[in-house]
């Protein structure tokens, strides 16, 4: 069951994302329409995929790849659906619905057994010391869609627009950098209670202080005239390919306590 | 000093160093994951004591921390005099008429930078002061000493372990009592997640398992059966027939010499074998070798007594981490004044970022 609502959810991102390019080469009302449609029934999908998995594992969608993926997804979907309906914005969807595609077809393919969680890892202060810092690769993500829009638009844009496009990248740094910043919080307290450390030095939690610090960077960067567009822009995208290293990379080519 | 203090004020610095502490932590984590012989112990023992001890002798995988301690050393000066230089402007200010939300964001970025040097220097407490000690093998109904502490010792008053075939292990509970001068100032059931905590001690179950703590052997005496208990170099109680055992000695690999004399032929417990020997009141009877790995086969025979070996009677112990860590509160409390106060900027209106297009 979850395999089927897994696959239609591909499916309908495939389709909501060529549906996205059409209705942005020409400006039909009714694609747009039906765009939108299909992109919230591949989220509606998403969510009984995960719905479903959660009832099937018993706890919240974080172990193992399979379901990390899962998570990824859908909160990246989610922020979508957010800026549709809060700022009528679709443009970032040119790049947030690409990453969401991938990240669920690779999901698809990766092992989805049903892995019992350690004792250790059966507590709330996990749960949502994960489920926080997914928020903040999904924001940090947005902010790759934003930055790249700028470069990308930088030449033929109006002011208005990249200036829509930087707010984007800058916010959802912010926002992704609390949630992050948070997730880390949570996380020390978890390690104090778990094994009497509020950090550990092993890979991920090295590459998660590289994120953090990361990002104190680029925030910074708001106050110095030269480094705003392009720069920012381009800090962003490098920040996406430094989330992708702490989540993906750090899991798959390295040896840590974190696992996935 | 002037030209000093603007240095340090620099917001460019600020961002240069955030980078540069990115592609240092970014080398550590490839290093982190490829040395574990050199970095592995570094969690086990306090971080100071680790870096002036291990981590000079293994620079090849640990320069990096040495860099990072430098950058951050950086990185805190330049937070600390950026914000007293802030702080200054803003009490400077405070009667002039700038807009609540500007005060208000001003206000909230200096909180953030205050945060994070409190959580600094909670990280530099840490980093100096308390004790780490792993393995700590305590057995039920027993006492340990608290390490570190003349006056404090824990017993381990009852561990419950429940496990289930499909879902592994369900329950791992220590009781522990915290006792000073045997009356107790602590009682806590001790779980994953859930330590004990008193006075900046915290007490962790890590592991738990069972050790043989006695030797069984069943004797029978003209139809008398009985099974007695005893320990390494000790002396059994006395029996209903009045005999008494006394386990003399463990052999790891037990062998015979060519005049029949056992001694062990290496230190790996290959063939364990037992001496055991049999009093009556306090006159010595027999004594015999009892092969552990085949108890069946062995056995001790005189004058109508037969000793065999029934088996071993085990005791369950908890493996416990016991640290102190005077600078986790200051760590946590500087995170928190950190992330509140972000959350204030966040819903702080105009916190955009204003469009800046080169001239083209």
């Amino acid at each position: 069951m979850t395999e089927i609502f897994l696959w239609l959810s591909i499916t309908f991102y495939g389709a909501g994302f060529i549906s996205h390019v059409l209705t942005r080469k020409g400006s039909r009302r009714v694609l747009q329409r039906v765009s939108t449609y299909i992109l919230i029934l591949a989220l509606a999908f998403l969510t009984i995929v995960l719905a479903l998995r959660i009832m099937e594992t018993g706890h919240a969608p974080m172990a193992g790849r399979f379901e990390t993926l899962l998570f990824f997804s859908w909160s990246i979907a989610v922020l979508n659906t957010i800026l549709l309906f809060r700022y009528r914005l679709r443009t970032t969807d040119t790049l947030t619905i690409p990453v969401i595609f991938l990240a669920l077809l690779l999901a698809a393919f990766s092992d989805s057994s049903v892995y019992r969680l350690p004792l250790v890892l059966k507590t709330g202060w996990f749960e949502i010391h994960v489920v926080t810092s997914f928020f903040a690769y999904a924001l940090f993500t947005l902010a790759a869609a934003g930055g790249a829009l700028y470069l990308l638009k930088e030449k033929t844009a109006s002011d208005t627009e990249l200036g829509i496009y930087q707010n984007i990248t800058y916010r959802s740094i912010l926002w992704g950098f609390t949630f992050f910043s948070g997730s880390m919080l949570l996380g020390a307290i978890w390690g104090y209670l778990a094994w009497g450390s509020y950090w550990l030095w092993e890979s991920k939690s090295a590459a998660s202080l590289l994120l953090w610090f990361y990002y104190v960077g680029v925030l910074h960067t708001r106050m110095l005239k030269g480094w705003r567009g392009k720069t920012v822009s381009a800090m962003a995208i490098i920040g996406f390919a430094l989330v992708m290293f702490t989540y993906l990379g750090v899991s798959i080519f390295l040896k840590s306590s974190h696992g996935m | 000093m002037k030209s000093i203090w603007k240095f340090f004020t620099s917001t460019r610095l600020a961002v240069v160093l955030s980078l540069l502490i990115t592609i240092d932590v970014l080398t550590g984590t490839l290093l982190l994951s490829s040395s574990p012989k050199a970095l592995g112990m570094i969690d086990l023992e306090i971080f100071f004591y680790w870096l002036f001890g291990m981590g000079l002798n293994n620079l090849a995988a640990s320069w990096w921390i040495f860099l990072l301690l430098a950058l951050l050393l950086l990185f805190a000066l330049n937070t600390i005099v950026c914000t007293i230089d802030s702080i200054a402007f803003i009490l400077r200010s405070h009667r002039e008429t700038a807009r609540t939300r500007a005060k208000a964001r001003r206000i909230l970025s200096q909180a953030i930078h205050l945060g994070f040097i409190i959580g600094l220097l909670g990280h530099l407490i840490s980093s100096t002061f308390g004790y780490r000690t792993v393995d700590n093998r305590i057995f039920e109904g027993s006492s340990i000493p608290v390490p570190q502490s003349n006056e404090l010792s824990l017993r381990l008053n009852k561990l419950d372990v429940e496990f289930s075939k499909n879902d592994g292990m369900l329950r791992m509970d220590a009781d522990l009592s915290l006792l000073q001068d045997n009356k107790i100032l602590k009682d806590k059931v001790v779980r994953l997640n859930e330590p004990l905590l008193y006075r900046g001690n915290a007490v962790y179950i890590t592991h738990h398992g069972e050790a043989p703590e006695s030797m069984g052997f069943k004797l029978s005496d003209n139809g008398v059966q009985e099974i007695i208990k005893i320990k390494l170099h000790e002396r059994s109680a006395t029996s209903k027939k009045g005999y008494t055992l006394k386990l003399e000695q463990l052999i790891p690999d037990f062998a015979r010499d060519s005049e029949g004399k056992a001694y062990s032929a290496s230190k790996q417990f290959r063939n364990p074998a037992l001496e055991v020997k049999v009093y009556k009141g306090e006159q010595f009877l027999v004594s015999g070798w009892f092969l552990l790995k085949s108890p069946s086969e062995t056995s001790l025979a005189f004058n109508g007594l037969k000793l065999v070996f029934s088996g071993l009677a085990y005791r369950p112990y908890a493996i416990l981490t016991i640290n102190k860590d005077p600078g986790t509160l200051i760590v946590l409390s500087g995170a928190l004044i950190f992330i509140i106060s972000l959350i204030g900027l966040l819903f702080i209106k105009g916190e955009g970022m204003e469009l800046v297009r080169k001239p083209t």
